[in-house]
């Protein structure tokens, strides 16, 4: 129960943490990766355990399903757009890649810490694999975002003219 | 494997396959009133739905109902979730946009939508789209009221950010 209450207070911070963001990025980008972020996130966790059986967990215990959904609609996302904008902004490409990989330890962490408490079991699944999934997640937001962003000057130039 | 293949090919796959021809051919079809950027979000937001109330309620522990052929996620929930679902709330925010009904000419608006959905959910359910084991009609009814709404509001505030042009910039 210890953590499922943690998990609600960090979806708390997180959502604080968003909405710190949304004054820093466009908030339409903003929105259309956290749901972009919703659906990869979902989409490949679904893949993971449900079709390749990589990963196990009690299916009837609605206390570890529930701990396990409330980070991948808040912590989750929330790191991967802190992250995004991390990247698509002036700082060096070492200050960048540095932070890549501080925030995809934190990521994979979070899957560490639910097998290490029990609530999640790796069967043909490690670390290694934990971190590709997070980059190929990185990576297809990276793409959304540029061309989302480009569509939305595009638009502001139509409008403006 | 990754994505399962359906069992066999049958109703449900053709239903899946037909009605989504058919809602992308008709938006072609239906003057467009949303610009790109709106329509990029709706869709995005829509598949995000889709996937929280599938990927929530259709498995265990809950297992209120399931989709297609498997009790996993398949090829053809993949379709489900990124084409045929989000049609439904495109022509809702696109239709909206021609009058932008207020009070209660936009409640009826809501409520007349939400019985479209129901109708096309019920033969969804009737082609074994879905199955429901537990899970109820009036349910999604609720569901889908809550869910135009908030889709009517997302696109009136992305609307005032990236309002429509139809003029070109030549």
């Amino acid at each position: 129960m210890k953590t499922l209450y943690f998990c609600i207070i960090t979806a708390i911070v997180s959502f604080i943490s968003l909405y710190i963001l949304s004054k820093k990025m466009n908030v339409t980008n903003l929105l259309g990766n956290y749901f972009l972020s919703n659906i990869l996130i979902t989409n490949t966790g679904i893949i993971i355990n449900l079709n390749l059986k990589l990963t196990k967990q009690d299916p009837l215990s609605q206390l570890i399903f529930w701990s396990q959904k409330i980070p991948e609609f808040s912590l989750k996302p929330a790191l991967l757009l802190w992250l995004l904008y991390i990247l698509f902004s002036r700082r060096t490409i070492f200050s960048k890649l540095i932070s890549l990989f501080i925030f995809l330890t934190v990521l994979v962490s979070i899957e560490v810490y639910f097998v290490e408490i029990g609530y999640l079991e790796w069967i043909n699944w490690n670390v290694f694999y934990s971190y590709l999934r997070y980059v190929l997640i990185i990576l297809l937001m990276a793409i959304y975002h540029f061309y989302l962003e480009k569509l939305i000057y595009r638009t502001k130039d139509v409008n403006t003219t | 494997m990754i994505l399962p293949l359906p069992e066999k090919f049958d109703e449900n796959e053709i239903f899946i396959i037909f009605s989504t021809v058919f809602a992308l051919v008709l938006m072609f079809i239906v003057p467009r009133r949303l610009s790109a950027v709106t329509i990029v979000i709706i869709w995005t937001f829509n598949v995000f739905l889709a996937l929280l109330a599938d990927i929530t309620i259709s498995i265990k522990p809950y297992n209120f109902y399931f989709t297609i052929d498997h009790d996993t996620h398949e090829l053809f929930d993949v379709l489900l979730h990124f084409a045929t679902y989000p049609t439904v709330p495109y022509f809702l925010v696109n239709l909206y946009q021609y009058k932008k009904p207020r009070g209660l000419k936009l409640l009826s608006y809501i409520i007349f939508f939400a019985g479209v959905a129901i109708v096309l959910e019920y033969t969804a359910v009737q082609f074994h789209v879905f199955t429901y084991t537990g899970w109820k009609l009036y349910l999604s009814f609720i569901t889908y009221l809550i869910l135009f709404a908030v889709n009517i509001e997302l696109v009136n505030f992305i609307g005032k950010k990236h309002p429509y042009k139809r003029e070109s910039t030549s």
